[in-house]
């Protein structure tokens, strides 16, 4: 393996690593509920549609980016 | 000394277990815990997305692979997005009990296929990949116990 495709390797393992780290800093944040059961409801539907349609902002992005047509 | 660090093992694992919320004094409904996995499921869904689209980015997918990934990413994402309203509290998921059943039933298969896929030329990427696959795997798996129990569903199962 030459050396660019193992910092190329060693660059993506951050990466994953970086995104796993956040995620999970995000799932113990939204862990923290408040009295109030509806308001905590609405506020973990509203936040998971909004993941949901950012998630699907990164494939169209990256179907784009690899020349592919939009799903 | 070794009682500073058993405090901080304890510590540790009792961090390890927020997966299920706990820092909340009061105790959690199963609503709330349906709508926590679910938005887990979401948070899991878009590491997979970022971590294809980036190993594709470093070359280290096939474009080919890439492109029937991300499709099947799609799928599921939309999968998600429709479910995610029949969640908002019991009375709809009761009413809409069977499209519940279905559309988890079809994220446990999606990100199946994604985990069984899994064609990274990175070992550690591509278990990285298998892992959070398999979470979202597990995690709708676990709404369709909570559904279960509470009555919502009353057939089907995970395949």
């Amino acid at each position: 393996m030459n050396e660019a495709t193992a910092a190329k390797i060693a660059a993506l393992i951050a990466a994953l690593s970086a995104i796993t780290i956040e995620d999970l800093q995000e799932i113990k944040n939204d862990g923290n509920l408040g009295p109030d059961v509806a308001q905590n409801i609405s506020d973990l539907q509203n936040k998971t549609a909004s993941i949901d349609d950012e998630t699907l902002s990164v494939w169209g992005q990256g179907r784009k980016d690899a020349g592919l047509s939009q799903v | 000394m070794k009682l500073l660090i058993s405090l901080c093992c304890s510590l540790l694992l009792i961090g390890c277990s927020a997966k299920r919320i706990s820092t909340n004094p009061t105790p959690i409904t199963t609503w709330e815990q349906v709508s926590y996995d679910n938005l887990q499921i979401s948070v899991h869904n878009r590491a997979i997305a970022k971590a294809i689209t980036a190993a594709n980015q470093a070359g280290l997918l096939e474009t080919s692979y890439y492109d029937v990934v991300s499709r099947e990413g799609i799928n599921l994402t939309n999968l998600h997005k429709a479910l995610t309203p029949l969640l908002k509290d019991e009375a709809t998921a009761r009413t809409n009990s069977e499209k519940v059943d279905l559309l988890l039933n079809q994220l446990v298969n999606s990100s199946t296929v994604i985990a069984e896929t899994a064609s990274i030329k990175n070992e550690q990427s591509r278990q990285n990949l298998i892992t959070e696959a398999q979470l979202v795997r597990s995690l709708a798996g676990s709404i369709l116990s909570l559904l279960r129990e509470s009555g919502v569903i009353t057939a089907g199962g995970v395949q």
